[in-house]
């Protein structure tokens, strides 16, 4: 009898679950649809012909697909931008694939020597990762400014693209790579080792190869971070715009730039071609690598 | 064909044009209004311009007809949204410009260090052998209270184009909502003469509120339309025309100087007192003050006039109001709160509205309504620019020279002239516009041309020029931004008033903020650059 | 004894060779940057240079984050506010929703994609489009007025104390999800498929016991990581405020992050900055110590994986 009672309790529960668990479903599937109608109104607004169609329509489709705003776009920007477009596309390719790249590599060279060397200050670099990650620095943008200023890296954007790995040895990158190198044995090194291999060999030659998964999946995440980044070039290289904040100034001067709506639309869509079309491709490798662990040293 | 080909270039060559666009840190673009003939083995001079409304085309134009002109160099324009702070920074790291025009003028803190070049030498040219430059200036000692230090002369007016409560005058003639007299023909305005810019324009505020009666109950939602949200600072002018108004010409100065000149003034809690620098923040708080609130509170911020779109919509950006105002239909906007740019910023609107009943560009009779004074006192207007020229120090006094001759060059009444003309723009200079331009203007920009000379009944004040002119403002951290601190760095009534729900907290905030401790830092900081010493 | 010095040496030589450049930048751009800032919120500066202030700056910012009804004051209390509805709401949505796309739910490939839009999409185009979606003209105004909602009026989303900081929290939480829905699936996925089994075994037969027995005691050092963190960047995260509303947001949906960012693109002038290198130090200084207590409870009493 009381074996009855506790299966028929345990089925009850089971069925709450299961409900509970579809009912999320529901919801989760909504919420992802729902991220659908922002992309989509930009689209749709995209094509419509002007402003004043914009008003009288806003929901619907366009009358009709007016491909011309997406060519506009760019004798628009030529014309009245002091950087033509090719160039700020060129700065956001270069930014997009530098910045990323220095940072993820640095990262990763310092997250291997955490995670299988014993060296002077390895104690300290992994503690001091950790307090850095917790403690918060706040409002330092104006001696920020100060010393970029007195070094010459306001501005620059070769100065600026080489200066960016700062905090290699923290944030999440960081706690990422570590967590794969953690995971992969030594015995690969000490056999090289034996063969005759040095330090920069066990590195280049098997190490990094075996955590290119996961250094693909962040510079993939940095590309796109990177690419859509405006405020950096708003506050750091004003001179030096890349696509995104010459969409940005694009928004701000629509009006005397003489931009309808559907066009400014049209450059906002044209900037995130870049970006899905590299998610697309990389979004299996990122869904199973981007994995991040504890704060534990 | 071609279009696609070009764009299939331009992505292509993208990445080999980063080498480039890296080496040489930005440059590039074929939009500077030059051309090959123009530039061929001359010295380029960068010209940074500020891009507003009244666009670009003006100045390209002037740029590329003076280079003709000129063997070793050329005018190079960039367009940029720089103002105040951002040039003094950019100066003070080294510019790449060598000269700015630009819609402010509080460049005061690059004086002591000589970082730009001295203009003085220019006020005694004479651009087309006739007034001097200085003889145009048009408030000569105010500008040159600004303008420079040690007896030199930095900076040179640029424009400086009224801002306020712009109207279509035919359709408040035909909807009967203008000022009568007692035949009931539209009466003359505070010049007395009709058939000018200001017939039928309220004399009292009592009139003005009955305008704005007659058009709400004719069915208008918004009887004032404006930017709330992206553009709240252009409502500070009709606010500030407002309290100009009352407080009369020796009031405001008071408001803005901060000096009663040992005259008793009256304040919010009914003493009276005279104000010293010491003391300045008290003309924050002057009678006068209280009532600008109210105005706004009853007027351009009460529900009953204006839309909540209006006050608050984000998306609500300026081709958008200026859509709703030159619609025809009869519930359209009745005032849009604007300057000289909007009817050349509107142009291509207005060409596609003419397409729905709408009038030709330049047609629409289109009007400032100014708000009424005290009782013998000018009308009160203001700008929202108050710009300024100027060139960075050279080494190369040729270049020095070429930069001066450009300047000359533009000063020329032809020159202002046309621009006034082609674009709406006022320029701060006393200048006649030819018959050739004159012939080309709009309806509108001569409306507001003819009220701007009118200088026996208006004067137009600008917020920039006034805090430029006053060592409190331009020497300390209270900066040039606006005349008064409603709240913590805020500037602008409309969000002031939004914040603090009315216009009776909103004068307990600006009481509550502007203390005698605050004001003790300002003056501190102006007393370390040499002023109010003694 | 001479041989395992030289090798100590030369791995110490290998290792700084591979870390010796992003320890310089370091040291430059982090540690040289806010031992500036130090510097700063002692000093004073006017039209002669700079002077020490001692604490003025600090006394200063202080009386005004506890003043009332000042922007300060309503920023210091947002970003609180925004930690803990973090904390209540996104958290628990980011673990249910996680558990579903682990168990490989109908449709979770397709919902893995679309949950990444707002993390491809630039934030700044986002929030644009998102302002004008909800405008006069916008789309949604277009469905209210359609259902008769707000008398058939627009309504003021941004702006009205009643609709404005519940707007930003709901966009924050909505587009928040991104990172949350790789990283935590990901930890899910790494708990060995044996303990799921040994658990069945044990008695385990619903979603809840999973969660509360399996899963959430596995990948707790991933939670903590998120909840120690997000802690650190209470007062640095200044949400979407600034692409809606740029420098004119009303007071009442200011957060520090924000203040910040207005503050330096407002008051331009180097004379303010020591009094906001001053707040700085004294939010790090409140969080600092908070940030490392939480890490240390969350860690004393948190589930062990026995």
């Amino acid at each position: 009898m009381k074996n009855k009672l506790k299966n028929k309790s345990r089925s009850a529960a089971d069925m709450v679950s299961l409900v509970v668990f579809w009912f999320l479903w529901a919801a989760l599937i909504l919420y992802a649809l729902s991220m659908l109608v922002l992309p989509l109104y930009m689209l749709g607004t995209s094509f419509k012909a002007d402003n004043l169609e914009c008003m009288k329509n806003p929901l619907g489709f366009p009358k009709r697909l007016n491909w011309d705003n997406y060519n506009q776009i760019f004798t628009i920007f030529d014309e009245k931008m002091d950087v033509s477009i090719a160039s700020m596309i060129g700065v956001s390719v270069l930014t997009s694939v530098l910045k990323p790249f220095l940072g993820v590599f640095f990262t990763t060279l310092f997250a291997y020597v955490e995670a299988k060397y014993d060296f002077f200050g390895k104690k300290f670099y992994f503690n001091l990762g950790i307090v850095l990650m917790i403690l918060p620095i706040v409002g330092n943008l104006p001696s920020a400014m100060q010393i970029n200023k007195a070094l010459g890296v306001y501005d620059n954007l070769f100065m600026n693209v080489i200066t960016s790995p700062v905090g290699c040895f923290y944030g999440t990158n960081f706690l990422l790579m570590y967590g794969a190198f953690k995971v992969i044995p030594w015995d690969y090194a000490e056999a090289a080792f034996i063969d005759g291999a040095g330090h920069y060999t066990v590195l280049f030659r098997i190490y990094l190869r075996m955590a290119l998964p996961q250094a693909v999946v962040l510079f993939v995440l940095g590309f796109m971070g990177t690419w859509n980044d405006y405020s950096t070039y708003l506050v750091w290289l004003p001179s030096t715009p890349n696509i995104s904040y010459g969409m940005y100034v694009f928004y701000q001067k629509a009006n005397a730039y003489r931009v309808s709506l559907p066009q400014l639309m049209a450059g906002f869509t044209i900037v995130m071609v870049p970006t899905i079309a590299i998610y697309c491709a990389t979004q299996k490798i990122i869904n199973s690598k981007f994995a991040i662990g504890g704060l534990k040293g | 064909m071609k279009k696609m080909f070009k764009k299939l270039i331009g992505l292509t060559l993208a990445a080999g044009l980063v080498l480039s666009v890296a080496a040489c840190g930005g440059g590039g673009g074929d939009n500077s209004g030059k051309t090959s003939e123009d530039v061929a083995g001359k010295t380029g001079i960068r010209l940074s311009y500020f891009l507003g409304e009244f666009g670009d085309e003006w100045i390209k134009s002037v740029a590329r007809d003076w280079s003709k002109t000129n063997d070793k160099f050329y005018v190079e324009v960039k367009n940029t949204l720089n103002l105040g702070g951002t040039i003094v920074a950019d100066i003070k790291s080294g510019s790449s410009y060598d000269m700015f025009i630009t819609e402010d003028c509080s460049f005061q803190q690059l004086f002591a260090d000589d970082y730009l070049e001295d203009l003085s030498g220019l006020l005694n040219e004479k651009p087309e052998g006739g007034k001097t430059i200085g003889e145009k200036l048009a408030d000569k000692e105010q500008w040159l209270r600004l303008a420079g230090a040690n007896e030199k002369v930095y900076l040179l007016p640029y424009n400086i184009s009224p801002c306020g409560l712009i109207f279509d005058y035919d359709r408040f003639k035909t909807n009967g909502w203008l000022i009568t007299d007692a035949d009931g023909s539209i009466s003359a305005g505070k010049d007395g003469i009709k058939g000018t810019y200001d017939d039928g324009q309220p004399a009292t505020m009592a009139e003005f509120r009955k305008i704005c009666e007659k058009i709400k109950t004719s069915g208008v939602d918004d009887v004032f339309l404006f930017m709330g949200a992206n553009h709240p600072e252009y409502v500070n002018n009709v606010a500030y025309a407002y309290l100009a108004g009352i407080l009369g010409e020796e009031g405001y100065k008071t408001f803005y100087t901060h000096d009663s000149a040992g005259k008793e003034i009256e304040l919010l809690d009914g003493t009276k007192t005279a104000v010293t620098i010491e003391d300045g923040y008290k003309t924050w708080l002057m009678k006068g003050v209280d009532d600008m609130a109210e105005f706004v509170q009853d007027y351009l911020f009460n529900t009953r006039y204006v839309t909540e779109v209006t006050l608050s919509d984000k998306s609500l950006g300026v081709d958008g109001s200026h859509t709703s105002f030159i619609d025809t239909g009869a519930t359209a906007p009745a005032f849009i709160v604007e300057g000289n740019w909007f009817e050349n910023g509107a142009r291509s609107l207005i060409e596609s509205n003419a397409a729905y009943d709408g009038k030709p560009y330049g047609t629409s009779d289109y009007r400032y309504m100014i708000l009424p004074s005290k009782e013998g006192e000018k009308s009160q207007m203001f700008s929202q620019t108050g710009g300024a020229v100027f060139a960075v120090k050279q080494n190369d006094a040729e270049k020095a020279a070429a930069i001066k001759d450009f300047i000359r060059y533009m000063l020329k009444d032809e020159i202002m002239g046309k621009v006034t003309a082609d674009t709406g723009m006022i320029w701060n200079y006393n200048y006649t516009i030819p018959e050739v331009s004159k012939a080309k203007m709009t309806v509108f920009t001569k409306n507001a041309y003819e009220m701007v000379q009118d200088k026996s009944n208006v004067t137009v004040h600008a917020a920039y020029i006034d805090t430029a002119a006053t060592p409190i403002y331009a020497y300390s951290s209270l900066g040039s931004s606006g005349l008064m601190l409603f709240s913590e760095l805020q500037y602008s009534i409309i969000p002031a008033i939004r914040d603090a729900k009315n216009a009776a907290k909103l004068i307990e905030g600006i009481k509550g903020y502007n203390t005698a401790q605050r004001w003790s830092g300002y003056l501190a900081q102006a007393r370390t650059y040499g002023f109010y010493n003694n | 004894m001479q041989q395992n010095k030289r090798k100590t040496l030369k791995t110490n030589l290998f290792v700084y060779s591979l870390i010796g450049y992003p320890l310089l930048l370091f040291a430059v751009f982090y540690v040289a940057i806010n031992f500036n800032s130090i510097l700063l919120a002692f000093q004073r500066i006017d039209g002669t240079g700079k002077h020490f202030a001692a604490f003025d700056n600090f006394k200063l910012f202080l009386s005004e984050m506890f003043g009332r009804g000042n922007l300060l004051a309503y920023s210091f209390k947002n970003s609180i506010k925004l930690y803990f509805i973090n904390l209540v709401i996104c958290l628990p949505l980011y673990i249910l929703f996680s558990y579903l796309l682990f168990k490989k739910c109908f449709l979770n490939k397709a919902v893995s994609f679309l949950v990444m839009i707002p993390a491809i999409m630039s934030g700044l185009v986002i929030a644009l489009v998102f302002v004008n979606f909800i405008g006069n003209n916008g789309a949604f105004t277009y469905i209210t007025k359609k259902l008769g909602l707000n008398g058939g009026k627009w309504i003021n989303l941004l702006y009205s104390e009643k609709y404005a900081f519940g707007t930003t929290i709901f966009y924050m939480i909505w587009l928040s999800f991104s990172t949350s829905l790789i990283v935590y699936p990901t930890a899910m996925r790494g708990i060995s498929p044996e303990i799921f089994e040994s658990a069945k075994i044990d008695g385990m037969t619903n979603m809840f016991q999973e969660l509360w027995y399996v899963i959430l005691p596995l990948i707790y050092p991933t939670l903590t990581t998120f909840l120690i963190t997000g802690f650190a960047a209470i007062f640095t995260n200044g949400g979407p405020i600034l692409e809606f509303y740029y420098t004119q947001a009303p007071d009442y949906v200011s957060n520090m992050g924000y203040y910040f960012t207005k503050m330096i693109l407002v008051d331009g002038t180097e004379f303010s900055y020591p009094k906001y290198a001053a707040g700085g130090l004294i939010l790090t200084v409140i969080v600092a110590p908070l940030t490392i207590l939480l890490k240390w409870a969350l860690e004393k009493f948190g589930p062990t994986t026995e």
